[in-house]
């Protein structure tokens, strides 16, 4: 085994050596143009996507090598076990996936660490460890799907990346991360026999292959539909976001209508009396948005920023100050000398107190966490509290100045300060003016619109329909959008004073992949709703969709899909046992299932025997 | 008192820092009309009644006006802000060019020109008292030119969070200048004077819990004089400050007015309201225990607008009154003599007059109501001479005096109740007066004042055909406490309506003016007063024209005072105070009530005249969205309006092309409904008209038509 691994190294430590020079030169590079460890998420993706590139590319150049029968029976009848062949291979490829990924970065983060000021946490060392698990969970993937019958089973990556990477603490993140290495390791060592065709032995070791394909399968294949449907809309000229002019009365016309026209669309269905003077005034004023627009917040020690500034520039003095998980304080650097410029704490430079959490750093000075918003007195280099919200309050949108009132949107209200005029400081806590509860609660709330009228404010809440085109959607219920429209008048009195539903613009069934296998659909929610991962307001997790149509096309699906089973199953020479298994995971999993059975029970090799 | 609520200043603020100005007490205003002939108003006295025979007469018998393009009315003068050294030898001033504004220095022996700083922006100067440097204040900070070296020196940077600003030189410390700001303490609000150097050395000389409103300080440099709020009423106190002790010498209260003037070894000389009901000029001999009032308007009718003073001696040498124009008083025979004499050489202008600091030499700024531009000249006392100044490039395509532009026509006349009235009127030139429309113009604030200077807007109306009638209703500033106070409130249907209303009787019984063909137009509070007499009399307007115009004045009062913003002074007592000290009682609920009764938002469904609207989208004195109710409301009953809203404007037009928007909206109103001549809009303007009109029933020529 020993030897094997040895020899695979000796295979490829040149060309290893070769990349992992080429990787340092571009981190060295790219840190010259940008800071590379507080990029944020979304920056992060591209190296994310390379390195699992190369896990794959090394597993394929790897373990390929011996996909032909003959090599694979010169490999595989060795005096070693196959689950020891396996991890020679496994072994001599995680060495070389350190050389050629992790030593690299390693090499930036600790010198970045020894020779800069800049902020370098546990959480940037322990990055490395998650950069591994990521590859290696890729290559895992790939040795599978090359020693397997079809090689859409590297869909079985998708569930390990699915339930092992969240922007989550990089502690807590260790635990899925170590499952999923153990899950996936398993499954495609117990993939490394002398008879590839052969169905897998053993129940367990079927159903921890089976699950992640299934998951594998029930997002690419909804994911492939959808792109088809939306694909086929464009062509057809269709679809709602390709179109010149949005449909009528519909939530993507809602969603790009300035505030003016958001609030007449929802007067044209008020029966207010007051509603056409309202209509004219809207004409004249200007009316502003506040969105539901902070879905969640920075986490200590999480694996990559967020998409939201945890660092700001005092260009007075030169100074950008970068925030640091390990101590829960700002840290200055100059930024013509590069030297330290000390902490900002809790109260301002110099202060020690640590944050509670980590702040968000919006706008004008801002400086915001779950529950507080700061101001910055760039002056004297300190930060007063404006705004704590109450218990069981928190924002969920970024507050904005508009109108002549701070607008805070909270997953409970929203609250419209004045400045305090009279007061001595230019950082003294607003007053707050009036604020109106979210009429439907914060499921599915999209934002305000909001224009001031002489003898009050017209408001109009708008709910979207929980889905979400690009990533998860952070409402697993799918509802009807609606638009209501609320007046609060000078005493701070809200009435309703009209509302409308909105059309969804998309069929139920494009939005929604709850119908596709409604269990995957929970078992694919379940990190996001189990895991801290800092959202605005945790997901909830249900076991029906909102839609009714939903079910008959879901119970249709299992039907036919135990259907199919059971007639694929005929065919096979499966036992009893192993049949009742799949029978009950095609009827409780759909499609997915069936999808997977027919990777891994193989009809012919039986008809065969 | 400074700035306030819904002043119409925005549009052509004049401000003359030469003469110590003694008030500036710009607030809202309002206007309305009563039906015509329905009482025994408009009395006149019989000798202004002759003047305004006389006038109508003159006006008749001139040629008639040619149409003077809206653009060329607005030209800016290309010499400003022009201040004389103290020694008298030089002139300091900006001239303007087609790009730019440079601050020049011009050699009075030699008539030699200096550049001393290009392209400015908001600034102010002022000369250093030994005449060898330019105190120079910008939006950025201090700085000082010294005129030995040639050299500005920047010393200090502005704070804007500590609201520092320039206050003046130091006429008897030449080295220092005045800064004030203001800090907080223990979360209070602390209001400081400090002195600075020419080496931008900073010196605290006061500080106190309420705003300090001026200081004087003896040749060291050392405070010696200070007025200051104080106490709960806001009063005005002026106090010495000697070496062991704080004495107070003055206390004003309230609203009354306490100006430092300055001092010598023998009293302090104050502007002063104490004990009067103009400002006048007071004195405080040494050793004396009250302040004695040196000079009052003769008339009996304004406040004191300007003191000559000099500073070596320290010694006022004249005082003005503006009534009817300004009037000049000297301070001994001598004196009078010499004004007099000036006066004669300059009859029909109001002159801004400065002093070198022995008196030797004075400068002129003479402003007539029909000649764009200020007129420069320097004036020897001792000889009358008059010499002009600037004359080659001073009324660069301006409008010179004696042309198509109309005077203004000084009237008084009695209000139905018997008050005394003053007020102003344009007669255009070749028409018969009796003839022509008749419109009013109502200036803003309430607590302002129409002078007879040069208006652009007025201009306009007269040029195209049309007499303007510009009161200056109870409530209007400059005329003493008692014509300020004696609105009483009443700003909805009660007597400031009634004056503006009586005037208009008044002129139509003297024959100004066709009964049938009224109009009235005004900005700010002159809008609301506008909208006010269109609800409340119906059918004697052909249209009433409002930009930036509160459509309820108690609310908007109210709104003001808890929004903050331009229309309260910066540092002053608290809003409720401050308007409480106006007559306008927004705490009143009674008030409250009864101004919401009468407002023109309330009144819409007996309205009937055609409306014209004008709104700055940043407007902070009147909130956009009170005029978007009111236009929507009169909209949503089908009667005739226009609105135009500047996306860029304030509580005025933010330019020169967008207070030309406004100009047209009033000749393009005046045209369709008083028949007088519209001149179209340039491609420049007709895009911005374009761009602003949010609706339009009234069709106007050049907007297109919006519902």
């Amino acid at each position: 085994m020993k030897d094997m691994l040895w020899s695979e190294l000796r295979r490829f430590h040149r060309l290893a050596l070769l990349i992992a020079g080429m990787h340092l030169l571009i981190l060295s590079f790219l840190y010259r143009m940008s800071d590379l460890l507080q990029m944020n998420y979304l920056d992060c993706m591209p190296f994310l996507g390379a390195y699992l590139l190369v896990g794959l590319a090394l597993a394929i150049a790897q373990v390929g090598s011996y996909r032909h029968p003959s090599r694979w029976l010169w490999l595989v009848h060795r005096p070693l076990s196959t689950d020891r062949i396996f991890l020679a291979l496994a072994g001599s490829a995680m060495m070389l996936l350190l050389i050629v990924v992790v030593l690299p970065i390693a090499v930036v983060v600790a010198g970045v660490d020894l020779f800069t000021e800049r902020v370098v946490d546990t959480r940037h060392y322990l990055l490395l460890l998650h950069v591994f698990g990521i590859t290696l969970l890729a290559w895992l993937a790939g040795a599978h799907a090359v020693v397997s019958r079809y090689k859409a089973a590297v869909a079985v990556l998708a569930a390990p990346l699915l339930l092992g990477l969240h922007l989550i603490s990089v502690w807590w993140l260790l635990l899925p991360m170590l499952l999923t290495i153990a899950w996936l390791g398993w499954v495609s060592m117990k993939s490394f026999r002398a008879n590839r065709g052969a169905p897998i032995q053993g129940s367990i070791t079927l159903l921890l292959t089976a699950l992640p394909l299934q998951l594998g399968f029930f997002l690419l294949v909804f994911e492939l539909g959808q792109f088809l449907f939306v694909t086929g809309s464009i062509l057809a000229g269709t679809d709602p976001l390709n179109t010149e002019f949005p449909p009528r009365n519909g939530l993507t016309e809602l969603e790009r209508a300035e505030p003016r026209e958001v609030l007449r669309l929802g007067l044209e269905h008020s029966t207010d009396r007051r509603a056409p003077v309202w209509r004219d005034e809207l004409l004249l004023l200007e009316p502003v948005r506040i969105g539901a627009n902070l879905q969640r917040f920075p986490l200590r020690h999480q694996l990559s920023n967020l998409n939201v500034q945890t660092q700001w520039l005092d260009g007075q003095r030169n100074v950008l100050w970068t925030f640091s998980h390990d101590r829960m304080q700002f840290l200055g650097r100059h930024l013509q000398t590069g030297a330290a410029q000390g902490i900002w704490g809790a109260g301002g430079v110099g202060d020690d107190r640590p944050f509670a959490e980590v702040p968000v750093v919006g706008e004008n000075g801002l400086l915001m966490t779950r529950h507080t918003l700061y101001v910055i007195d760039d002056e004297t280099q300190t930060q007063h509290r404006l705004i704590e919200l109450p218990q069981g309050e928190s924002f969920i949108g970024m507050p904005r100045w508009a109108l002549d009132r701070l607008l805070v949107l909270s997953n409970q209200r929203l609250r419209v300060y004045r400045s305090d005029r009279l007061a001595a400081s230019a950082f003294s806590p607003p007053l707050l003016d009036w604020s109106v509860d979210l009429p439907a609660g914060p499921d599915n709330f999209k934002g305000f619109a909001l224009a001031e009228l002489m003898d009050g404010w017209l408001l109009s809440a708008a709910y979207g329909d929980g889905f979400r085109q690009i990533g998860l959607t952070q409402f697993n219920e799918i509802k009807m959008p609606s638009q209501k429209l609320i007046f609060v008048d000078g005493s701070g009195r809200a009435t309703t004073v009209g509302e409308r539903l909105i059309f969804r613009d998309y069929p139920v069934l494009y939005q929604s992949d709850w119908w596709f296998s409604p269990p995957l659909h929970w078992l694919v929610g379940w990190p996001e709703g189990t895991l801290d991962k800092g959202l605005a307001w945790p997901l909830q997790q249900r076991v029906l969709a909102g839609a009714p149509l939903l079910y008959p096309v879901a119970a249709l699906l299992l039907l036919l899909s135990f259907a199919s089973a059971w007639w694929w199953l005929r065919q096979t020479g499966a036992s009893l046992t192993r049949r009742y298994l799949w029978l009950i995971s095609c009827g409780l999993l759909g499609v997915p299932a069936l999808l997977s059975l027919i990777c891994l029970e193989p009809r012919q090799t039986y008809r065969n025997d | 008192m400074t700035a306030c609520a819904l002043n119409a200043g925005a549009f052509h603020q004049r401000v003359n820092r030469v003469v110590r100005s003694a008030l500036a007490l710009g607030l809202l205003g309002l206007i309305s009309f009563a039906v015509p002939g329905s009482a025994a108003s408009g009395q006149g006295d019989p000798d202004w009644t002759a003047r305004l025979q006389r006038a109508m007469a003159q006006a008749a018998a001139q040629r008639p006006a040619v149409a003077i393009d809206r653009s060329r009315l607005l030209r800016r003068p290309v010499i400003t802000q022009v201040k004389l050294a103290p020694d008298g030898k030089a002139l300091a001033f900006l001239q303007r060019t087609a790009q730019r504004t440079d601050l020049m220095l011009e050699l009075v022996a030699t008539g030699e020109r200096l550049l001393l700083r290009a392209d400015v922006t908001e600034i102010d100067f002022e000369w250093a008292p030994d005449s060898h440097g330019i105190w120079i204040t910008d939006g950025i900070g201090l700085s000082v030119f010294d005129r030995r070296i040639g050299q500005a020196k920047r010393l200090i940077r502005w704070n804007s969070r500590l609201r520092q600003r320039f206050l003046g030189v130091v006429d008897r410390a030449p080295a220092y200048a005045l800064i004030g700001e203001r800090v907080v303490q223990d979360g209070q609000w602390r209001y400081r004077i400090l002195r600075i150097d020419v080496n931008g050395n900073i010196q605290l000389l006061i500080e106190a819990a309420q705003p300090v409103r001026g200081v004087l300080l003896d040749g060291s440099g050392q405070l010696r004089f200070s007025a200051s709020l104080d106490g709960p009423q806001y009063d005005t106190v002026v106090r010495e400050h000697l070496a062991k002790e704080v004495v107070e010498r003055l206390r004003c209260h309230g609203i009354e007015q306490c100006r430092l003037l300055g001092f010598d070894d023998s009293a302090l000389w104050v502007l002063s309201q104490h004990g009067e009901d103009q400002l006048a000029l007071q004195r405080l001999r040494v050793g004396a225990q009250g302040f004695e009032t040196v000079h009052r308007d003769p008339e009996g009718i304004a406040d004191a607008e300007a003191v000559l003073w000099q500073a070596q001696p320290s010694a006022w040498r004249g005082i003005a009154y503006h009534s009817d124009r300004l009037h000049w008083y000297g301070a001994d025979a001598r004196l009078q003599g010499q004004l007099t004499a000036l006066q004669q050489q300059l009859p029909q202008a109001n002159l801004r007059l400065s002093s070198s600091a022995d008196g030797q030499q004075w400068l002129v700024a003479a402003q007539q109501s029909d000649t764009q531009g200020d007129k420069y000249f320097l004036y020897t006392p001792a000889t009358h001479g008059l010499v002009g100044l600037f004359t080659d490039v001073a009324m660069e395509g301006l409008l010179p005096g004696a042309g198509p532009l109309a005077a203004a026509v000084p009237m008084r006349y009695r209000a139905s109740d018997g008050m005394t009235l003053h007020g102003y009127v344009y007669l255009p030139p070749g028409l018969s007066p009796g003839r022509v429309p008749l419109i009013a113009r109502v200036h803003g604030g309430p607590f302002n004042r129409d002078r007879d200077g040069y208006d652009p807007l007025l201009q306009l109306l007269v040029n195209r055909g049309y007499a303007v009638f510009t009161p200056n209703f109870r409530g209007s500033s400059g005329f003493g406490l008692h014509y300020l106070r004696s609105a009483d409130g009443q700003f909805g249907q009660g007597r400031v309506l009634g004056d503006i209303l009586d005037g208009l009787d008044y002129l139509l019984r003297q024959g100004v003016g066709d009964p049938q063909r009224q109009a009235i137009v005004g900005h700010s509070f002159g809008g609301y007063a506008s909208l006010l007499a269109a609800t409340h009399t119906q059918g004697r307007f052909r249209f009433a024209m409002a930009s930036a115009a509160p459509v309820e004045f108690g609310w908007n009062m109210r709104w003001i005072a808890d929004n903050g913003g331009s229309g309260l002074p910066e540092d002053g007592p608290p809003a409720e105070m401050f308007f409480r000290h106006l007559g306008l009682p927004i705490t009143d609920a009674r008030w409250r009530s009864a101004m919401q009764k009468d407002s023109p938002l309330a009144g819409i469904d007996q309205l009937s005249t055609p409306i014209y609207l004008w709104a700055g989208a940043k407007d902070d004195r009147v909130p956009l969205k009170t005029i978007g109710r009111y236009a929507g409301e009169v909209n949503q009953r089908k009667l005739p309006i226009t609105l135009l809203i500047d996306p860029e404007s304030g509580h005025g037009p933010a330019t020169d092309l967008q207070f030309e928007v406004v100009l047209y909206l009033v000749e393009a109103a005046a045209h369709q409904h008083l028949g007088g001549a519209l001149r179209p809009p340039s491609a420049e303007l007709s895009r911005l008209l374009k761009r602003d009109a949010r609706l339009d029933s009234n069709d106007i020529p050049g907007i297109g038509a919006t519902r």
